[in-house]
């Protein structure tokens, strides 16, 4: 992500809750897939794919109240952007 | 009647509800954990120094390889093992005659109470409430510690409000080098765990409102309007499995399409062979779920590819059972245990068998790790966050 949508990125992932931020970070900065994830969390790969769906939600509802006026939402991570 | 016999009778009769919460000590369980765990409370000499310290070290090494030993050759598949789906058949047999009816789903105002024996894979940050990134993030850097920590849990879902036990015993480290560090760091534990993390965190502090019951050096016990980030509806988290179908093939495609509201991901995309196994081991340990569910549960398993059955398996907590075992695509081997004289779940374990990835290997995860491993000790619907079942008292309530 290009350097003002990543500081818009940053501030948006800051506002999440500590899970949503956790999982979030363990699949797009670790590169874990879900499943893996769910292994290092602790929780069922079920529950895993449950958390980032709606964290990526959350995240993406907080980057559309940011940039509604640009108009654009930046990519959250390759497979958001599949 | 012996205790194990009890155990058994009870199952048979409720297999995943209040009766299995009955012939286990949870107090002697939770006190076990709390005396090891004071056995890793600093000494005032130098830990490297202290001859006592050492011998501790030393068995507790050599316990955590024995540990791992055993399960890796007990994850290991086996020749001689009866086919998967032969066994998993019997075992529906089995639940198809079971004669009791099924746990209502909860009502307004109930809970549903669980109870688990965990060895969890944890890393935390001395003195901060934090479990960012579990075992991966700052492994190994200062004040960041990496370990299998034993924990007896307790869980009450309600819509509005729930409540958590946790009790921990004494970490198993990776390695000696680790365990040292983390002795003469003075051995601080994962952040709700420790005093000094209780006496200033806002969910101790109980900003978000709810009430600590108990909170000193390994114990914590919440009361508090809605666990963080979590959201139960009308039936608790447990899925309508009274909705679900009775024959094997449609209960797999049911699940495999991912369209069971509470039974698989909010994303709605497919499932796996991996997650539908886990989903339908779901409906095995729903207290609502029917003989005739759970019977055709056995069947959609023994319909599953990739999967083997280890018999003989046993669980964090001792019992004996069967296992489903599936080597999933991210290097895992897990165990599904249950037990097949009652078809009741027992327990599920996630061993690190293959740590090809990278990220396994950066962190230098070795192979045969357990990531989790955790024993059901029983799950009711109770009336209160103050009401275990038919589980006898422990601790705070």
């Amino acid at each position: 992500v290009p350097g003002g949508e990543a500081a818009e990125v940053l501030r948006a992932m800051a506002r999440l809750g500590d899970e949503d931020r956790e999982l979030l970070l363990l699949v797009s900065w670790e590169e874990l897939s879900p499943g893996q994830a769910a292994k290092v969390l602790g929780i069922s790969s079920l529950a895993a794919r449950s958390r980032l769906y709606r964290a990526r939600r959350r995240l993406r509802t907080l980057l559309e109240q940011r940039e509604s006026a640009a108009g654009r939402i930046p990519a959250l991570d390759k497979e958001e952007a599949r | 009647m012996k205790t194990r016999e009890m155990e058994r009778a009870l199952a048979a009769a409720d297999p995943v509800g209040g009766g299995r919460l009955d012939g286990l000590d949870f107090e002697a369980m939770e006190g076990e954990l709390l005396a090891d765990l004071d056995d890793e409370q600093p000494a005032p000499s130098q830990a490297g120094t202290d001859g006592p310290r050492r011998l501790v070290l030393a068995l507790g090494t050599a316990t955590l390889a024995v540990a791992v030993t055993a399960l890796v050759v007990l994850s290991s598949g086996s020749s001689t093992q009866p086919a998967a789906a032969e066994v998993l058949r019997r075992t529906a047999a089995i639940a198809a005659a079971g004669n009791v009816a099924p746990a209502p789903l909860p009502k307004e105002g109930q809970f549903v109470y669980a109870k688990e024996k965990l060895l969890e894979l944890r890393g935390w940050t001395a003195g901060r409430q934090d479990a960012m990134g579990g075992p991966l993030h700052r492994r190994g850097a200062p004040g960041t510690y990496t370990a299998l920590v034993p924990v007896v849990r307790e869980s009450w879902s309600g819509p509005s409000a729930g409540r958590e036990r946790e009790v921990m015993g004494a970490p198993q480290f990776i390695s000696p080098a680790e365990r040292r560090r983390w002795q003469r760091a003075g051995s601080p534990l994962p952040g709700t765990f420790d005093p000094s993390v209780q006496r200033r965190d806002d969910v101790f502090l109980t900003k978000g409102g709810g009430r600590v019951l108990e909170a000193r050096r390994g114990v914590y016990d919440i009361e508090r309007p809605k666990p963080p980030g979590r959201g139960f509806g009308p039936n608790r988290g447990l899925p309508l499995v009274n909705k679900l179908p009775t024959r094997p093939e449609a209960l797999r495609h049911a699940v495999q399409r991912n369209t069971t509201k509470g039974l698989g991901s909010a994303d709605g995309k497919p499932m796996n062979v991996e997650e539908t196994i886990e989903a339908l081991f779901g409906i095995l340990s729903n207290p609502s779920a029917t003989p005739k569910l759970r019977a055709t549960t056995f069947d959609a398993l023994a319909e599953m590819p990739g999967i083997e059955v280890k018999t003989h398996a046993t669980d964090l907590a001792g019992r004996k059972g069967d296992a489903i075992v599936f080597d999933d695509e991210d290097g895992f081997e897990d165990e599904y245990i249950f037990d097949p004289d009652t078809t009741a779940v027992l327990g599920e374990r996630s061993v690190l068998v293959h740590p090809d990835d990278r990220i396994w290997q950066d962190k230098g995860l070795p192979p045969g790790l357990v990531f989790r491993d955790s024993a059901y000790l029983g799950r009711a619907v109770v009336d209160s966050t103050r009401q275990r079942g038919s589980a006898p008292r422990t601790g705070a309530s």
